[in-house]
């Protein structure tokens, strides 16, 4: 397998040439949850628990946080806590083990959850929701300037997040937290209707998951907008993701406890627009290796359709499908018998693409590399659909065309470019990647069957 | 050198260099100790005289308001002190609490015993409960520092799991009250080498003491396991096996006549009998598996860290982490051999951030004696590097 550590060498002698960062203000979500908003304690004529089926506890703005936590300690299965608008400020996490909890605000605009003096000791993260809390739900509320997550949920069936918005206040967006929305080895999650912004990692981020529904949702400005990660039966649809520096992202990564083999992603309808803010993840991370102006890029998972999106004027690539090898070239098998390294079975069709490409982020080996091969490319900028042509002898795909192993079929994406970037050809120097492209995708026209809806 | 005290009593305290504190401002009450040490009031007794151990029994469907309606513990003269019939107990290597000195005892009901496991935790009886008093000394160079005490926890066994209570003392140390929402308190004390210690410590919420203590989901004590019991206690009477203890106490059945032969975890500061190998991975057994294993709260890192894991790569050796976010401060690994400084492992250790500390939970101040172990580990660790 190749290497790139060269190149890295390469980008260490360039001066940085990044691309423009949008500041753009995004257009906030809809607050579409299913429950009217309510304003704890300001009119008795309407009752904040109205339709809850279980204890119901309402906090109005100023109620003391040792009884805020006292509640949600002893929560029991069916509980729901209603929060007036105004806002709330803690000093340790928001933990929940209980059963079928439902979490509401007055609004996304009217009640905030202030996490920013959480102190050492809390984990970091706003709201915690640990393994087995099925059916939790939580809606038309804020959560802010938390260390780590804004809201996590791990190992738990049937997980809601409707009318949620998470940000960070601190202008220095190295200093944000990771995942903003973060259902992680769960079933059933559904997140629409969110608004979220400004998260050093990835902002609505499902891992390990399966039988998953991401809707209308705006995810600005994060370092990755949307990541469906490691999980299969997901439907992500009518979503914004922009200005961030990777946009919406489908990949598999190797290591994990639980679940490997991501599968069965959906991803259409869609707007993926303008995702070129420079890379603020400042770790060694996966993440932090994402260039700016990424749109789409599927990595190592099978079975992905993506249709009906517009992408627009990410300055990168704003679609690729690529082997896990991209990002760690030396990677064996041997490390991880169970992963997949290569993406397979991907369907691109009936998508929308103006204005991508143009302005490649040089700050990173692959913009670099995408960059250098501009003198050859079809009409100057980065092709709109990249493969990275690397295959696996020892995955074959049934049935997939000649020429085209991994089965990657595109069609009626309107006029774009295609290339193949042969990085299974590719020096570790990089040297030969413009001799190397191909542009013909005739080995691409084909179809694969539809994913169906995703419900539950 | 830390050690956490292994016997139990003031003086015996002092004797292992125990790290003690007093001065506990009250976070949320307004009730801040206003300076110096308040001295316990001397109690005759350490439980309430015809007051049953177990109280009415009601503890097992709801928990007591205050502590001392289980009639298991109290505190004496500022040292924990229990009911007939419950049996004080320690660990060949703790959890690391903020520098608190832990007292741990274990109550089961009369005539019924737990059953021992070679390798997992104890069956215990419906009704057993779990005590462990956390607390800081007002002075670590004294020969008998003041004990201020902060909190008592209990895990109780009941009908078909676990629960986890904790209870709040008051400044008097007279009163511990269920305190299920946690609290961020802060402690003043002195250390042994006459520092003066000012930190936080966080009380965790009941649920947030889950984030340790689960298992997919379900409450699970950590410490009384086999191998980590496994060690000499100073009884009253004599110096004897907490294994032999508990079987001729007739709390435990089916453990080993012969404790030798049962596991044991290696001593993580005990330099003279464990090499550095064994106290390190004993050390990150304790202090992180609970959440680092397959049906961990941390289970999604594919970081595995019990001392039986074999294979380097899940104990983090050239391990990329799959989901850290901004946590791991522009490294790429959780153990690169021979470097620790370039080790996720000990970065995350060696920080306080919320966020980017680990253990994620109550730890406020770095554990200096354990990162300097972690360090000298991964530093023996046959170097190589690690390749994307």
């Amino acid at each position: 397998m190749t290497s790139k550590n060269l190149l890295f060498a390469l980008l260490l002698v360039l001066p940085s040439c990044s691309s423009s960062k949008s500041t753009t203000p995004a257009t906030p979500a809809d607050d579409g949850g299913t429950i009217p908003p309510v304003d704890a304690g300001a009119d008795a004529a309407t009752d904040p628990c109205a339709g809850a089926t279980g204890p119901c506890k309402v906090f109005a703005a100023g109620a003391k946080e040792s009884d805020i936590a006292n509640a949600i300690a002893t929560a029991t299965t069916g509980s729901t806590f209603v929060f007036g608008a105004g806002l709330f400020a803690f000093t340790n996490t928001l933990t929940f083990t209980a059963k079928n909890v439902t979490v509401m605000g007055a609004g996304m605009e009217q009640t905030i959850f202030d996490f920013k003096g959480l102190v050492s000791g809390s984990s970091g993260t706003g709201v915690d929701v640990l393994d087995g809390s099925d059916g939790f739900t939580i809606k038309n509320l804020a959560v802010r300037d938390t260390f780590k997550n804004g809201i996590k949920v791990k190992g738990s069936t049937g997980v809601t997040f409707q009318g949620v918005k998470v940000s960070w206040t601190n202008p220095d967006a190295k200093t944000h937290g990771d995942y903003a929305l973060y259902p992680v080895f769960c079933k059933k999650v559904l997140v629409e209707n969110c608004d979220i912004s400004g998260s050093s990692d990835a902002g609505i981020y499902v891992g390990q998951s399966q039988t998953i529904i991401v809707r209308n949702n705006v995810s600005h400005d994060n370092v990755a907008g949307i990541e469906i990660e490691n999980s299969y039966d997901a439907e992500v649809y009518k979503n914004t993701a922009k200005n961030n520096t990777g946009g919406l992202l489908v990949f598999d990564l190797p290591g994990s406890g639980n679940q490997h083999d991501g599968h069965n992603v959906h991803v259409h309808d869609n707007i993926v627009d303008s995702n070129n803010t420079q890379n603020f993840n400042a770790t060694g991370s996966t993440v932090a290796q994402v260039p700016a102006g990424t749109g789409t890029f599927v990595l190592g998972t099978r079975d992905v359709e993506i249709d009906h999106n517009t992408f627009t004027n990410n300055g990168t690539t704003p679609f690729s499908v690529v082997s896990y090898y991209v990002s760690s070239p030396s990677w064996t098998q041997s490390q991880d018998p169970l992963y997949h390294p290569v993406s397979k079975r991907v369907y691109f069709h009936d998508n929308t693409m103006t204005g991508n490409g143009k302005d490649a982020d040089l700050t990173t080996q692959l913009g670099l590399l995408l960059s250098s091969g501009r003198s050859v490319y079809p009409h100057g900028n980065v092709p709109e659909v990249l493969v990275d042509g690397i295959s696996d002898p020892n995955d074959v795909v049934p049935s997939a065309p000649a020429g085209n192993p991994t089965y990657v079929c595109l069609g009626n994406n309107g006029t774009v470019d295609f290339a193949n970037l042969h990085f299974d050809q590719l020096k570790p120097d990089g040297s030969n990647f413009a001799q190397g492209l191909t542009f013909d995708a005739t080995a691409y026209n084909c179809t694969l069957p539809a994913l169906p809806a995703v419900t539950f | 050198m830390r050690k956490e005290a292994a016997l139990f009593g003031v003086l015996a305290l002092a004797a292992c260099g125990g790290s003690l504190s007093i001065r506990l401002p009250d976070g949320d009450d307004g009730g801040a100790d206003s300076g110096g040490p308040s001295l316990p009031t001397p109690q005759p007794h350490a439980i309430t005289p015809g007051c049953t151990p177990g109280g009415d029994g009601s503890y097992l469907t709801t928990p007591y308001p205050t502590l001392d309606a289980y009639c298991i513990v109290s505190l004496v003269n500022g040292t924990p002190t229990y009911g007939s019939g419950i049996v004080p107990y320690d660990l060949n290597t703790p959890l690391f609490s903020d520098y608190a000195v832990k007292r741990r005892a274990v109550y089961l009901p009369p005539g019924k015993t737990a059953t021992y496991s070679a390798n997992e935790i104890f069956e215990f009886p419906v009704g057993t409960v779990l005590i462990k008093s956390f607390g800081f000394p007002d002075d670590a160079r004294k020969a008998a520092p003041i004990m201020k005490w902060i909190e008592t926890r209990l895990i109780v066994r009941v009908e078909g799991g676990w629960k986890a209570y904790a209870y709040l003392w008051d400044d008097a140390q007279q009163v511990a009250t269920y305190n299920p929402g946690g609290r961020a308190l802060q402690v003043s004390w002195i250390d042994a080498t006459g520092t003066k210690k000012e930190h936080g410590y966080l009380q965790p919420s009941q649920t947030q003491c889950q984030q340790c203590h689960e298992d997919s989901g379900t409450v699970t004590p950590i410490g009384p396991k086999a191998r980590n019991l496994n060690r000499d206690f100073a009884y009253g009477d004599k110096t004897e096996n907490q294994l032999a203890r508990w079987t001729s106490a007739k709390i435990l059945t089916g453990a080993p006549s012969d404790p030798t032969t049962a596991p044991k975890l290696a001593v993580w500061d005990d330099v003279a009998h464990f090499a550095v190998d064994q106290r390190a991975r004993a050390y990150l057994e304790v202090n992180c598996a609970h959440c680092h294993d397959a049906v961990g709260s941390a289970s999604t890192s594919g970081l595995f860290l019990w001392a039986s894991e074999t294979d380097p790569t899940r104990y983090g050796v050239c391990k990329e982490p799959l989901s850290a976010g901004g946590s791991v401060g522009a490294r790429t690994w959780d153990v690169v051999p021979g470097d620790p400084d370039a080790s996720i492992l000990w970065f995350r250790m060696a920080a306080t951030q919320p966020g980017i500390a680990m253990p994620q939970i109550s730890r406020d101040v770095v554990d200096k004696e354990a990162v300097a172990l972690i360090r000298d580990w991964i530093t023996g660790l046959p170097k190589a590097p690690c390749n994307k």
